[in-house]
């Protein structure tokens, strides 16, 4: 079903409306998000968090801490997409329309793939701007650059299948906050948000094995591996396929949890 | 019903910034002294989130339920619709932010914090009296999309940046004392180093008699302006 011709033209009309429907918002997002966030981004993780924590702005440690923090990003923008699915189920109900004329899987699959590429999207004309406004304050010679596309995408991917799942069993908007500060900000601190996995294991193992829970710790560890590799982060193979295996497991889920929800 | 949710969302992120300051950052090699001056940025940054976030409430209030159009109606003025709202959030921000400091104290377990004193106790009224003021007057001035919108990444989110939250003043002032100067222009950060001055006591933070009397003048500006803004909101003549 999948493979034939008029699901392949109605995952293209589907994906079509998204796009229809945030082209509007581009130039906010752009404004917001990469000119004025980025400045206070930059100025804040990538300069004054390493000079105070560490008393140097250029330090491996401080990208350490930078690459953690670009998790958050991806968060707030992923967890934008997921709430217009839910207004569309729960406010607007746009999506019952959308049911009615496509399959379930095309419905759900045409947005999470459209969110995923407009958040890669972002993120990716976001990630140079410290750089601009830092200067020569912040280290990039040991970016490797061939597998920051791969890392972006897949992050992306993790993150929007999460917040789709999050929101395919979230039924009112004092859930949606729930689930931000309880269970995102409890996923974020454990997945080495504020520092490296192995700090946490050296504090203590048991931070260490708890952290190895979280989704987000090898999305952290693989941006570290991004910005500046070492020995001391988790390998990079086991990132990439921790962070694979956990989009597949979440959009499944999710899409699970969104066909119980709209095919009676 | 909203403060025990707010407390406990308050409480869950306070626990993790705990554990984060006290152990993980140390171990890749922070100065352990930064410990407390850190987590008391944090919880002033989480007293600001709340305070956001009550306030949301608020601009719903005149735009969707149009409860406030009810209490305007049954108050005898603006004034007094204004000062029941700011004593209910003081009151909120006060057992939040009270506890996160409680918590702080278990978790760093540092002999030097004074948690009873009454410097402190005029502290926390100022910073509760600003957070408050301050939010619902923007509350009351943007519509409820533009403060979801706007209000964080343009008005919050730069004074959260200059606002002392991941840094203390001293420490800027010995790296540049020029940008150390701009960062004064953020009220947030009287917040942060009037509560690092009144708990920690030393002689690194602005001193109490510079943050709160700058504080009480702030709220003040900020009661006035919100008072005239919802005046504006709600009267048709006015608006």
């Amino acid at each position: 079903m999948l493979l034939s011709k008029s699901y392949r033209s109605q995952f293209k009309v589907l994906f079509l409306r998204e796009w229809h429907v945030y082209k509007k918002r581009v130039f906010g997002l752009l404004l917001n998000f990469v000119v004025l966030q980025s400045f206070t981004f930059a100025f804040v993780q990538g300069y004054i968090k390493p000079l105070m924590y560490f008393g140097l702005p250029i330090d491996r440690r401080g990208l350490m801490v930078f690459a953690g923090s670009l998790i958050f990003l991806f968060i707030r923008r992923s967890f934008d997409f997921a709430t217009a699915y839910f207004n569309d189920i729960h406010v607007q109900k746009h999506i019952w329309y959308q049911r009615t004329a496509a399959p379930y899987s095309a419905v759900y699959g045409s947005r999470v793939l459209f969110s995923t590429l407009f958040v890669a999207a972002l993120i990716a004309a976001f990630l140079p701007m410290p750089k601009i406004i830092l200067g020569s304050s912040f280290d990039v010679s040991h970016i490797r650059w061939g597998i920051a596309p791969f890392v972006t995408i897949l992050t992306a991917a993790m993150f929007t299948t999460y917040a789709y799942f999050c929101f395919s069993f979230v039924t009112s908007r004092e859930s949606i906050a729930r689930v931000r500060v309880r269970l995102n900000e409890v996923l974020m601190w454990m997945g080495a948000f504020n520092a490296t996995w192995f700090a946490m294991y050296t504090s203590h193992r048991v931070f260490g094995y708890v952290s190895l829970l979280s989704p987000f710790t090898y999305a952290t560890e693989s941006f570290r591996h991004v910005l500046y590799t070492g020995s001391d982060l988790i390998p990079l193979s086991v990132t990439m396929s921790a962070m694979c295996c956990w989009s597949l497991a979440f959009y499944l889920a999710g899409l699970w949890l969104f066909k119980k929800k709209v095919v009676r | 019903m909203r403060l025990q949710s707010d407390f406990l969302n308050g409480l869950f992120v306070s626990i993790l910034y705990g554990f984060a300051v006290r152990y993980f950052l140390p171990a890749m090699g922070m100065n352990p002294s930064l410990q407390y001056p850190l987590f008391i940025g944090g919880i002033v940054s989480l007293a600001m989130r709340s305070a956001y976030l009550h306030n949301m409430n608020v601009t719903k209030d005149i735009d969707a339920s149009g409860f406030m159009y009810y209490q305007l109606a049954s108050a005898g003025s603006v004034g007094e619709v204004v000062l029941s709202r700011l004593c209910g959030q003081m009151l909120s921000l006060s057992i939040t932010l009270g506890s996160y400091m409680l918590l702080g104290y278990v978790m760093m377990r540092d002999s030097c914090v004074c948690l009873f004193s009454g410097s402190l106790a005029l502290v926390f009224v100022a910073i509760t009296s600003f957070l408050a003021t301050f939010c619902m007057f923007w509350s009351y001035r943007l519509r409820l999309d533009r403060y979801l919108d706007l209000f964080w990444p343009r008005v919050l989110g730069p004074m959260i940046v200059f606002g002392g939250v991941h840094f203390t003043w001293h420490k800027m002032h010995l790296l540049s004392p020029r940008v150390a100067k701009i960062f004064l222009c953020s009220p947030l950060l009287y917040c942060t180093e009037g509560l690092r001055a009144s708990l920690l006591g030393n002689a690194q933070s602005i001193p109490l008699l510079i943050t709160v009397p700058m504080l009480f003048m702030l709220s003040g500006m900020f009661f006035l302006a919100a008072m005239y803004q919802l005046q504006k909101r709600t009267d048709c003549v006015m608006r």
